[in-house]
């Protein structure tokens, strides 16, 4: 697999790249210190005064499949600290909500990466090199919203007489599925993948990776977040303690610097796991703790 | 990419992993001649296996009549069209497979049924090629006016396009039987393997947002027992088992004998480059070019090959064996002196004896005891 992803050399000068990339702070994202609690809210009064810096985004043209035309041209990220809990907000101009996937349609989303050590490649890290992904989708904050996208909500007007092994009446949701035997048949959800759960508590999946492939949901999960589609524009809050007791914590800490990058999602545009839009690392300048 | 050696094509192909052939290869030959449409193996499978949330549209085997009919639609009419005009060479293929066609940055041709696709089953069933002039009859051995019908299930290929298409890895091809799975506790439905398959056998859960797929009955496969579409069709169209490269085929092994003794058994479009398993007895009565564009070109020595076979006791033997036992053939032989054929498990047990000719008996027209005549007196 490894090998088909592209010639070694262009492999090495992108890791070098990135590498030099984070160290040359071709970015930095002030990020203040407030006293305050930070609510999980991208409507919050707190972001008004908070820094912010147009992150662009490139074509992922590393990992099949490639994504050559990326629809999400610049994210426009904020973050503050509050020297427990660190919060970003990231918005971005997309045309058309994206949140319920049918079989042929796709999700909006948006994720940000840090280091779990000093520095990682931009390739979603690398062997013994691990990053911290946290990953916010359009499709789980509409099961918090609202419900979770069940049948009757996918296709209001879908019937279906029986389940086997399932009690009560049509539509049977998918709660009422207690049955052992019934709940074979949700594969997903039995065997605890993330995206099956119908009771999701926040949108935000926390995972790690080690480059290309493996992407890896967290036993832990400790980041929250929330989105808002509004006026044509996603603006979405990702928060995390910064130390959550996790082996994967990333190094970073208040007063110091910390590099972070960002992906996004246009389901729109039919854009999903490696189809996405990357930018490269930028740095975080976390102010000290203040009184 | 990697070079594997595909035989169906003939040749060496491009493939993004090494090859790596499991011990054993799950396999099926269906006879499209004898299939009548039934449904009877599709509704085994539903309701084995596609009764729960999300699955509602999944058909993991279907039947679908050919030339319009397809499931998801169109799903080998895309592939075709995006490959374009390619050649044969004799049994060397020298077009592009969907692997060597593949768009920069794509480890293949992908395509993504719409969700309408999946929504018509049954489009084109029944539906004939042509329409019916005036006067118009049957025609044998080909017919003016044809169809015929096509069932369908994953095809636990040896190059799956779904592995290879896979960015997380999360679809594996089991080295004890070959069968390919979607472990659905890492997939993440991105469903880059439902664009990939060609066969159209990916399909995505949008309750559970992962992708599922036929899974060969692998709990009834570990027993020693063939698939519930196999075993449960009742036109006996159906054998199931496990099928060797050619340079190691044997002759007593059912699908060794069917695929690569009597070359009766072919491959469905080869040209695609996944080396899938299920392979089919072509029907007698389509036009050859339609069917050598399905099944390569081993189509016309394969229907000549069954044309004879009332005169080849072993083919005939073997062909009278589908669907007559529960159990995995791993051997079979046939008995000339008592015209009867007989299936073995891996341990060279007997499992199943049929006769290969019935006995005849005649009957007098008129039945004096009951004062009646007879309709039927064969």
């Amino acid at each position: 697999m490894r090998a088909r992803r592209l010639p070694l050399a262009l492999l090495a000068l992108i890791f070098a790249l990135g590498l030099a990339a984070a160290e040359a702070q071709q970015a930095a994202l002030q990020v203040p210190f407030v006293k305050t609690a930070i609510p999980v809210d991208p409507g919050w009064t707190g972001w008004k005064a908070a820094p912010a810096v147009q992150v662009p985004l490139m074509p992922q043209a590393v990992a099949q499949p490639w994504n050559l035309t990326p629809s999400i041209k610049q994210l426009r990220v904020q973050a503050v600290h509050n020297g427990t809990w660190i919060a970003f907000r990231i918005s971005w101009k997309d045309a058309t909500k994206n949140a319920v996937m049918y079989t042929d349609s796709f999700r909006d989303a948006v994720a940000l990466m840090v280091p779990v050590g000093k520095a990682a490649p931009i390739i979603m890290g690398g062997p013994g090199e691990r990053v911290l992904i946290l990953h916010w989708k359009a499709d789980w904050q509409e099961d918090i919203d609202r419900t979770f996208q069940d049948i009757a909500q996918l296709y209001p007007n879908a019937w279906q007489d029986w389940y086997p092994f399932v009690a009560g009446e049509p539509p049977y949701d998918i709660t009422a599925w207690t049955n052992p035997e019934a709940r074979r048949y949700l594969t997903g959800w039995v065997l605890g993948n993330p995206r099956s759960q119908p009771d999701k508590r926040t949108a935000v999946e926390e995972q790690i990776a080690e480059g290309f492939s493996t992407l890896t949901t967290t036993e832990r999960q400790s980041a929250v977040g929330k989105g808002v589609y509004a006026d044509g524009a996603w603006h979405v809050v990702i928060a995390r303690p910064f130390a959550a007791g996790d082996p994967n914590d990333p190094a970073w800490r208040p007063g110091r610097s910390a590099p972070v990058a960002f992906a996004a999602w246009d389901g729109g545009a039919k854009e999903i796991g490696a189809r996405k839009a990357i930018s490269d690392w930028i740095t975080l300048k976390l102010g000290a703790v203040g009184r | 990419m990697g070079t594997v050696k595909n035989w169906q094509i003939g040749r060496e192909m491009e493939y993004p992993f090494p090859e790596s052939r499991p011990r054993r290869q799950f396999a099926a030959v269906f006879d499209l001649n004898k299939c009548i449409g039934c449904q009877t193996c599709t509704m085994a499978c539903k309701t084995t296996w596609t009764v729960g949330k999300g699955q509602e549209y999944m058909l993991w085997n279907n039947v679908e009549t050919k030339p319009y009919g397809g499931y998801p639609m169109g799903w080998d009419v895309t592939r075709l069209e995006r490959l374009g005009p390619q050649t044969w060479e004799g049994d060397r293929y020298t077009g592009k497979t969907l692997f060597e066609a593949a768009p920069a940055g794509e480890p293949m041709v992908k395509h993504l049924p719409e969700e309408l696709d999946w929504a018509h089953p049954n489009a084109g069933e029944d539906e004939a090629a042509g329409t019916l002039d005036r006067g118009a009859y049957f025609t044998m051995p080909v017919h003016g006016m044809w169809s015929f019908y096509l069932p369908r299930i994953c095809m636990h290929c040896t190059y799956p396009a779904c592995v290879a298409a896979c960015p997380r890895q999360a679809i594996y091809k089991r080295p004890e039987d070959g069968i390919v799975l979607v472990d659905q506790s890492r997939c993440r439905g991105y469903r880059e393997c439902v664009q990939a398959c060609p066969y159209g056998k990916v399909l995505y859960n949008p309750v559970l947002r992962i992708s599922q797929k036929c899974i060969g009955c692998f709990p009834a496969v570990e027993q020693g027992t063939q698939p519930r579409c196999v075993t449960t069709c009742i036109g006996k169209i159906r054998l199931m088992g496990f099928l060797s490269p050619p340079d190691q085929a044997r002759a007593d092994r059912p699908m060794d004998f069917l695929v690569h003794a009597r070359k009766v058994a072919l491959p469905l479009y080869p040209q695609f480059g996944l080396e899938g398993n299920i392979y089919y007895i072509p029907p007698v009565n389509v036009p050859r070019g339609f069917l050598r564009q399905m099944f390569g070109p081993g189509t016309d020595g394969a229907i000549e090959t069954y044309l004879r076979g009332k005169d080849d006791p072993e083919l005939l033997g073997l062909l009278h064996l589908f669907g007559d036992a529960k159990e995995i053939l791993e051997s079979f032989r046939t008995f000339p002196t008592t015209g009867e054929a007989a299936g073995y498990d891996g341990k060279g047990r007997e499992i199943v004896r049929v006769p290969v000719k019935e006995p005849d008996y005649l009957r007098p027209f008129y039945d004096a005891a009951r004062q009646v005549y007879r309709h039927n007196i064969t």
